[in-house]
């Protein structure tokens, strides 16, 4: 069965930088989950996890990776996390499915994922990128 | 109000002080990019050369912490690398130089070459002001 979306209108950013309209990337949320959909939206709450996303899609925008802020799960070629590392944060990670289809890049944001534990404890990253990798999604024309 | 307009709403920018931050922000990024992923640079010989910490070079990365042209300095001097930064009005095609001017009308500017260069001046000068304002 696939999962509900809903795409993130980020055209905010096009405003500053109309050329990055150009990189077809789109941002969806997972919505069939409303409690964890809602906790991602809690999270950005706070003006520095704000001001921390929209670094992070800037990167996505630019196609590239970085890992203080957005990088590939090892071992899954789909799956990505968004980091928000440091104690402030509580090394939170919004794990992200990506799709590539039809020229366009779609980046599902799905998971948040919030311990003090460390950003190199595999197991709970390992077992977040196995859960979403699963996920099935049929993104809009 | 559905899921993702709540994040969009959330997202987007308050005010023009948080444009400018972002702008400040991806700027960084991209100078960052540029040195890591077109160089053999490594994080940590950053690190070193800046007489900083791996965890302040992280930092950088993540955008928590400014790059100070100081140390892009460090940087340029340490790696012997080639600096070159361009600023230059958005809207190439508004540009407009006094040598426009002469070429656009020089029959009109050597009839009169007094009052035409007062004239042309004065229409520079002010296109100046408008694109100084546009910034």
């Amino acid at each position: 069965m696939e999962n509900k979306i809903e795409k993130i209108d980020i055209d905010y950013i096009f405003d500053i930088y109309k050329e990055l309209k150009g990189s077809n990337v789109e941002v969806y949320i997972d919505v069939e989950n409303r409690k964890e959909a809602n906790r991602i939206v809690a999270f950005l709450h706070g003006r520095s996890e704000r001001k921390k996303f929209n670094r992070i899609l800037y990167e996505i925008l630019k196609h590239r990776y970085n890992d203080s802020l957005y990088q590939k799960v090892k071992g899954f070629a789909d799956v990505a996390e968004m980091r928000f590392l440091g104690k402030f944060f509580g090394n939170a990670r919004i794990y992200c499915k990506e799709i590539t289809e039809k020229g366009k890049k779609v980046i599902m944001v799905s998971l948040l994922y919030k311990s003090q534990r460390t950003i190199k404890d595999d197991a709970e990253t390992k077992t977040a990128a196995e859960k979403i990798s699963k996920l099935t999604y049929t993104i809009p024309k | 109000m559905k899921t993702a307009e709540k994040i969009s709403e959330r997202l987007r920018f308050k005010d023009d002080f948080e444009k400018i931050e972002f702008l400040a922000d991806s700027i960084q990024l991209d100078i960052l990019h540029e040195l890591a992923d077109n160089t053999d640079i490594r994080k940590t010989d950053i690190a070193k050369k800046m007489r900083v910490s791996n965890s302040f070079i992280s930092q950088l990365f993540s955008g928590d912490k400014h790059l100070s042209l100081n140390h892009l300095a460090t940087l340029i001097y340490h790696y012997d690398l080639d600096f070159k930064f361009e600023l230059r009005p958005k809207d190439k095609g508004k540009i407009v130089r006094f040598s426009d001017y002469i070429n656009e009308s020089k029959d009109a500017f050597c009839k009169n070459a007094e009052s035409g260069t007062k004239y042309y001046a004065s229409k520079y000068k002010e296109e100046e002001t408008r694109k100084i304002s546009s910034v």
